[in-house]
């Protein structure tokens, strides 16, 4: 099936009347917990994985996604409105979408928000499509030593691109990873780190973590915090963008998709870092930097639209190798999972109406967004104003719902409980749980193609340099290890160069 | 000199990880190491439990070396202290006693605390609040989404 054929066929799959339900409930929950602060997509998505059980495999995958881009969308409105970041993606268009709207032009950059998430949405969906097929047909070539080489170097990205300590997220990558092999070994069904217990014995749930690290810390550190929030007043008028508005930020929108996708491809990367690269590269090329921070319609546009053709970006792993490159994917992967799917390369041929009808969907998602947003921006205006104090034990008790719901087991309520303090634990130290849940999720899928690699070579590590795209993988490896150490130097090199030059 | 507490929180966190890397490799030396030609299943988590105690180690060296000064923030204000036992022991009592009281008691008495305690408001409202949170939930979860939940001795 070519690409052309592909979409015809997939839009045929995203249009059908339980599809597109699915899509239009994935964007519209999408939109109000990015709305929401203190409920993020990935604590959403776990949340309702239960709920998915009874629908089929691709009408759940779809109205995954759909939640993810869906709070991209959302995410803005608060950032906008509230100075807070509905959504962290959407941090960086605090910083002058708040400030637009304390000039009263709350409504533009509303507007424009929604248009560049559009635009940017619209070209990832189409970068998906036509890249895909090929890295598929490529992966297919792929054994356990590539697999293997490959996860590492996702997992070295991955404890490169976080905020804080290095030497911290390289220790939650193994905590995470040893995490994983919790429950019987996938070789041998030897019971490892069981204790006995039957609930281990399945391994520690994947739900349970997430919505404990992500749902019940965010509570916790809300609780903590007394979060108070105070939405802007103000009379939002003429959403759609002037055409000087449009004039200023078509070039950032267009610059902005093409940054956040290719960004969102890379392991480890997800949909902040792409803002703030954006957001950075604009004010350097502006001819007016000074007006950043100031409500400069450009600061909004780029990364708006970065987040959002990052998370398309991002689904290109997990649709072609079956690797999450970011969290959000993670749970994505623990979806398709559920619904005895494995996403890689053999899904296009095995599952074609599931990645297509998944891609087309994404096209019919932005197009429902759209159309939500601009008209519904009172109501989400609204929901922002729902007191936490209100919010929080409902968010608590639906987390404890969903982990319950997936597994009938009360004791998987308390290991939830168990990853919430961690996690609060955790954010008080300085280590960052995003590493840690992808290594868990990533780590069953490295012991595997490590210990397959080695029964292939019988014990010799050489294994993983004398094939050459897994030694590719290795030298990328170790160009990401050594890269930011010889960055500054080789800078300060070229510049005691130019100098003697000049 | 008293230390910051950011250097403890450092030095506590840093031992923490390490301790648990200790008792990953005491319970992975148990499992079957096999060979390297035919790795088993202790194989990788003897290798993770391995360099993780390395990277406790070195987080414990790095936490005792450098005296970072500042101010001596609490690790949690006593009120927000409060707030957080709360919850959590709110939470694990539900979990407790979710089984043999029942989802619809469970939770409303989970939501009284929750509104009563940790809010702060007043008796009237949580409980007329707890009541509606957890005949909604009944009715969106159990009855509408089929989610299976403990019934209790009085079948709700």
């Amino acid at each position: 099936m070519d690409v052309l054929q592909g979409t015809v066929y997939g839009f045929a799959v995203a249009l059908q009347p339980a599809n597109l339900l699915a899509c239009f409930v994935g964007v519209f929950v999408g939109t109000l917990i990015g709305v929401l602060p203190g409920l993020g997509p990935v604590a959403t998505m776990s949340l309702l994985l239960p709920a998915t059980f009874v629908m089929t495999p691709t009408a759940s995958i779809i109205m995954m996604a759909g939640i993810y881009y869906g709070a991209m969308y959302g995410g803005s409105t608060t950032s906008i409105l509230v100075n807070i970041p509905g959504e962290a993606a959407s941090v960086v268009t605090c910083l002058d979408g708040y400030q637009m709207a304390r000039q009263g032009r709350a409504g533009p950059a509303l507007g424009i928000a929604a248009f560049g998430s559009f635009i940017a949405g619209t070209l990832g969906v189409l970068g998906i499509m036509l890249l895909s097929p090929p890295l598929a047909a490529a992966a297919l070539r792929f054994g356990p030593p590539e697999i293997f080489t490959l996860l590492l170097l996702g997992f070295t990205m991955i404890t490169y691109l976080g905020s804080g300590s290095r030497l911290k997220a390289v220790a939650m990558a193994f905590a995470g990873m040893l995490l994983g092999t919790v429950g019987l070994d996938p070789v041998t069904a030897t019971p490892r780190f069981t204790f006995d217990t039957v609930t281990l014995s399945d391994g520690v749930g994947l739900v349970p973590m997430i919505m404990g690290l992500f749902g019940v810390t965010e509570v916790l550190v809300n609780v903590e915090a007394g979060l108070k929030q105070e939405v802007f007043q103000t009379k939002i008028r003429h959403l759609l963008p002037t055409r000087q508005d449009w004039k200023d930020s078509a070039a950032p929108i267009a610059r902005g998709s093409v940054l956040g996708f290719a960004l969102g491809i890379l392991p480890g990367v997800g949909a902040i870092i792409p803002t703030f690269v954006a957001y950075a590269l604009e004010k350097r090329l502006s001819k007016r930097p000074e007006t950043f921070g100031r409500g400069a319609i450009e600061g909004v546009a780029a990364p708006e639209s970065a987040n959002n053709a990052a998370t398309a970006g991002s689904m290109i792993p997990l649709l072609t190798l079956g690797i999450a490159p970011n969290v959000v994917m993670a749970v994505l992967l623990g979806a398709f999972l559920v619904h005895g799917v494995q996403p890689g390369p053999l899904m296009l041929r095995e599952h074609p109406e599931l990645f297509w009808g998944v891609v087309a969907s994404m096209y019919v998602g932005n197009v429902l967004l759209l159309v939500l947003n601009l008209p519904l921006i009172g109501l989400w205006v609204q929901i922002l104003k729902v007191p936490y104090g209100l919010l929080f034990p409902l968010i608590l008790l639906v987390c404890m719902i969903g982990v319950y719901g997936v597994s009938d087991n009360i004791w998987d309520v308390v290991i939830m409980l168990a990853f919430g303090g961690l996690g609060w634990l955790m954010r008080k130290t300085g280590f960052e749980a995003a590493p840690m849940v992808l290594a868990f999720v990533l780590g069953r899928l490295a012991e595997e193609s490590l210990r397959q690699s080695l029964l292939l070579s019988r014990g010799r590590f050489a294994i993983l340099l004398e094939r050459p795209i897994a030694a590719a993988f290795l030298v990328a490896t170790v160009v990401v290890i050594v890269l930011p150490a010889a960055l500054p130097r080789l800078r300060a090199l070229l510049t005691r160069a130019a100098a003697e030059a000049s | 000199m008293p230390e910051s507490g950011a250097a403890r929180r450092e030095r506590w966190s840093a031992l923490v990880v390490l301790l648990f890397a200790l008792a990953a490799l005491v319970e992975a030396r148990r499992l079957p190491f096999g060979s390297v030609s035919a790795p088993g299943a202790g194989f990788f988590p003897l290798t993770l439990g391995a360099g993780l105690a390395l990277l406790g180690a070195a987080l414990v060296v790095r936490a005792f070396a450098t005296t970072a000064a500042g101010a001596a923030a609490p690790f949690v204000t006593p009120s927000a202290r409060a707030r957080l036992m709360t919850v959590m022991i709110a939470m694990l009592a539900y979990a407790a006693l979710l089984g043999s009281l029942g989802f619809a008691l469970a939770t409303f008495a989970l939501m009284v605390v929750l509104f009563r305690v940790v809010e702060s408001h007043g008796w009237a409202r949580a409980v007329l609040e707890s009541a509606a949170t957890a005949v909604l939930a009944h009715v969106v979860f159990k009855a509408w989404l089929g989610v299976r939940l403990p019934p209790g001795p009085w079948g709700f």
